[in-house]
């Protein structure tokens, strides 16, 4: 029986799908080729942003210091969009893309992952093939659970190489600081929350465009929510991340920065050859990170039982 | 099995029931000679399939060709004609008796739908329809 | 078929008082429903629209939970049959975006213990389906054929079909009613479908449930049902045809013709002839008092009492 194939869907070398994970796959394969081509471009920017993207900015900082950063930073003019290119605003794109991305779970699992699927009578037709409805459902949420969280944890992963290696290339401020606390563990949770809103949205809603619509509220409220609000982590109230910033002289000693900006004469004058520079870690990370993961989890969990009870009332004994 | 075929032919307008068009038209074959003793008549998944008829519909018409003896049922093989059926013939006393009443219908001044009803009164009297 | 005339036939589907609501305030869809369909037959479930005939089929097929009452299908609660079971529902949902063979493939893959390949392949073949069309550009009628080879795929013993021909035309009609009827011929699957015309039925069925506002109505073997109904001619009002039942009675002239259900033999003076299974059918519609008959075979037996 395919409770097996259920049971292993993703973890050895990759064995033909069967049963309900083949249908899941064939059914939403549009919506994975998409997830697939954001975890490869998201994939590509962070490499970009870890390798070639930031030699001109690495250059600036090794020999201006922090003014060289700051420099880069504002080089293409003030509007400081997305687009406008800047290595500085180009290292927080990807974080967007995964706030994004966490909201998009939810529209999908809202629409067509379940409300579709039941507004059309599909859902029904599988139920009355040899299949239980709550295996059904545990199809629909395991495999997308897994895709999406193979993923965002490969992100995350790439994320954080890269944050280690080149954070040091961000201006001070807001930024880096809210950058350093939302990313990790609860990267990954967040999405499986929305796809559990999703879902619980499809179930109760049953028609495509309204759960759509819900599914995508309730998961900007979450992420709302996320940013705003003890204990998770609010963009202003997170707390400071320490810098630590030298100049380094031709003996090799570490010494405070000058702050000569781009004036080579008095860097000469001061002996400066080179600049280290680094976000300092927090001890206030990992408790923040884990807390938020689990109250993630804990009401991603809430809501997947709630919907296996919708389900069961909805569906005969 | 289109060897010794036999294609029911079901319309649906004649008023006559199904299965009495499966015997009849058995028995119409069996008088011309396109059934012969031995021969294997279709199964019923293959007559169903063709006529959209029920398949109990077809059995019971093999069941009452079976009961007057004109074919057979051989567990596991299927159904098989077992004796021919001869048109009466044209020169038998009977024919001639009826002749004879036929003519004096029409003395009597009898038409065409008088004699048929009164043929078809004494038809029923003495051969009621149905089975029972 | 098969089975012999010492046990008593099997029951694919038996109700006990079963009763749906949509909602708690709303009318019954169905309305205390009992009534027993033997295995092995093909029955037609016939009546208006609205008389809970697809309310039936989808509490049998185990996506409604009755409200009150028992429904039990090949002798377990429907959810437990769902493997024994194939369901064609009035509006045959597909999936849209897959390929007439991506469909069957999917009967294969969430019917692993009992998927028939060739079977359901043969039905799509005989519609000539070209297999990588997708489903979104069939017609309905094509639609109807991959939804019907999805279900006998299956090798189902119980096949329940929500209006199946509603949207064929006539050669594929007959098509797919022969395929169906070779594999009840064959397999002896029960087959319990629904229709609001009963011509297009009427040959295919030796077995007929006629509901009516959300109650069973008729039910029984098509041969009995007839058999047990006369429609008689004659001077006289319906008083006279005590005691027979009289479903449906119209003053003609003079005389008096009446649809009605015999206790005994009719009367002299009354000339009487076998209903047509339409006039059966709109004379007991016409006419919501007129009891309800069952059939012996079809009486849904008290728990617990066998034959």
């Amino acid at each position: 029986m395919s409770a097996t194939a259920l049971a292993a869907p993703a973890r050895r070398a990759l064995p033909r799908p069967r049963g309900l994970v083949w249908t899941v796959l064939r059914l939403h394969r549009t919506a994975l080729w998409i997830w697939t081509g954001f975890v490869v471009l998201t994939a590509g920017l962070l490499l970009w942003l870890y390798g070639p993207g930031a030699g001109s900015t690495q250059e600036k900082l090794d020999t201006l210091g922090y003014s060289g950063v700051h420099e880069a930073a504002w080089s293409s003019g003030i509007t400081s969009s997305y687009l406008s290119g800047t290595y500085n605003d180009l290292f927080y794109a990807p974080s967007s893309l995964l706030d994004i991305a966490s909201f998009a779970v939810a529209v999908f699992a809202g629409g067509a992952l379940i409300a579709r699927e039941l507004e059309t009578g599909t859902a029904q037709l599988a139920w009355t093939q040899s299949v239980t409805p709550a295996r059904w459902l545990a199809a629909k949420l395991a495999v997308p659970a897994l895709i999406v969280t193979a993923g965002t944890s490969l992100l995350v992963v790439l994320y954080e190489l890269l944050w280690s290696a080149h954070s040091n290339l961000l201006m001070a401020g807001i930024g880096p600081r809210a950058l350093r606390f939302s990313l990790g563990p609860a990267t990954v949770a967040a999405p499986l929350l929305g796809l559990a809103v999703g879902a619980l949205a499809g179930l109760v809603l049953r028609r495509t465009l309204p759960a759509l619509a819900v599914a995508g509220v309730a998961q900007f409220l979450v992420n709302a929510f996320r940013a705003n609000s003890w204990p998770f982590q609010g963009h202003y109230q997170q707390p400071e991340l320490s810098v630590r910033s030298r100049a380094i002289t031709s003996t090799g000693a570490e010494i405070r920065d000058p702050g000569c900006y781009a004036d080579r004469a008095c860097l000469d004058r001061h002996d400066v050859v080179g600049f280290t520079r680094e976000y300092l870690p927090s001890p206030d990370y990992w408790p923040r990170q884990l807390l938020e993961t689990g109250v993630l989890l804990a009401a991603t969990a809430v809501l997947v039982a709630v919907a296996f009870g919708v389900l069961k009332r909805r569906s005969a004994p | 099995m289109g060897d010794h075929g036999i294609e029911y032919r079901i319309d649906r307008r004649s008023g006559v029931s199904t299965y009495l068009q499966i015997v009849q038209q058995t028995k119409q074959a069996l008088r011309l000679g396109l059934l012969e003793p031995g021969d294997k008549l279709p199964t019923a998944r293959e007559v169903v399939e063709a006529t959209a008829i029920n398949p109990n519909t077809v059995l019971k018409a093999y069941r009452e060709l079976e009961r007057e003896g004109l074919v057979e049922a051989r567990r596991g093989l299927g159904t098989f004609v077992r004796r021919t059926l001869g048109a009466a013939p044209a020169d038998s006393p009977l024919r001639a008796e009826l002749d004879a009443w036929a003519k004096s219908a029409h003395a009597a001044g009898l038409d065409r739908e008088d004699v048929a009803a009164l043929f078809g009164s004494v038809l029923d009297a003495h051969f009621p329809k149905g089975d029972q | 078929m098969s089975s012999t005339s010492t046990t008593p036939p099997a029951v694919a589907v038996e109700a006990h008082g079963l009763t749906l609501r949509y909602g708690r305030r709303s009318a019954a869809a169905l309305d205390d429903c009992s009534f027993r369909l033997p295995t092995g037959r093909v029955s037609a479930l016939v009546g208006p629209n609205g008389a809970g005939k697809s309310t039936l089929l989808a509490t049998a097929a185990g996506l409604l939970r009755p409200t009150s009452g028992t429904l039990t299908v090949l002798g377990t609660a429907p959810a437990e049959a769902r493997e024994r079971i194939a369901y064609l529902s009035q509006d045959k949902p597909l999936h849209p975006q897959l390929t007439v063979a991506e469909t069957l493939r999917m009967g294969a893959e969430l019917n692993p213990a009992r998927w028939d390949a060739a079977h359901a392949a043969a039905i799509v073949e005989q519609g000539s389906l070209d297999p990588k069309a997708r489903v979104r550009g069939l017609s309905g009628g094509q639609r109807t054929r991959v939804a019907l080879a999805l279900a006998l795929g299956k090798r189902p013993e119980l096949l329940l079909l929500d209006e199946p021909m509603a949207d064929l035309d006539p050669l594929a009609r007959h098509e797919l009613l022969g395929t169906l009827m070779a594999d009840a011929a064959e397999h002896g699957t029960t087959v319990l479908m629904s229709s609001h015309i009963v011509a297009e039925l009427a040959d295919a069925c030796d077995h007929l449930l006629l509901l009516g506002g959300g109650r069973i109505r008729l039910g029984g073997g098509i041969d009995d049902l007839l058999h047990a109904h006369s429609v008689v001619t004659g001077r006289g009002t319906p008083a006279d045809l005590a005691p027979h039942t009289v479903v449906e009675s119209r003053v003609t002239g003079r005389g008096l013709t009446a649809l009605i259900r015999r206790d005994g033999p009719v009367g002299a003076g009354w000339e009487t002839s076998e209903p047509s299974l339409e006039e059966l059918l709109l004379a007991h519609l016409r006419s919501p008092s007129a009891p309800a008959l069952l059939t012996p075979g079809t009486t849904a037996t008290p728990a617990g009492v066998t034959a």
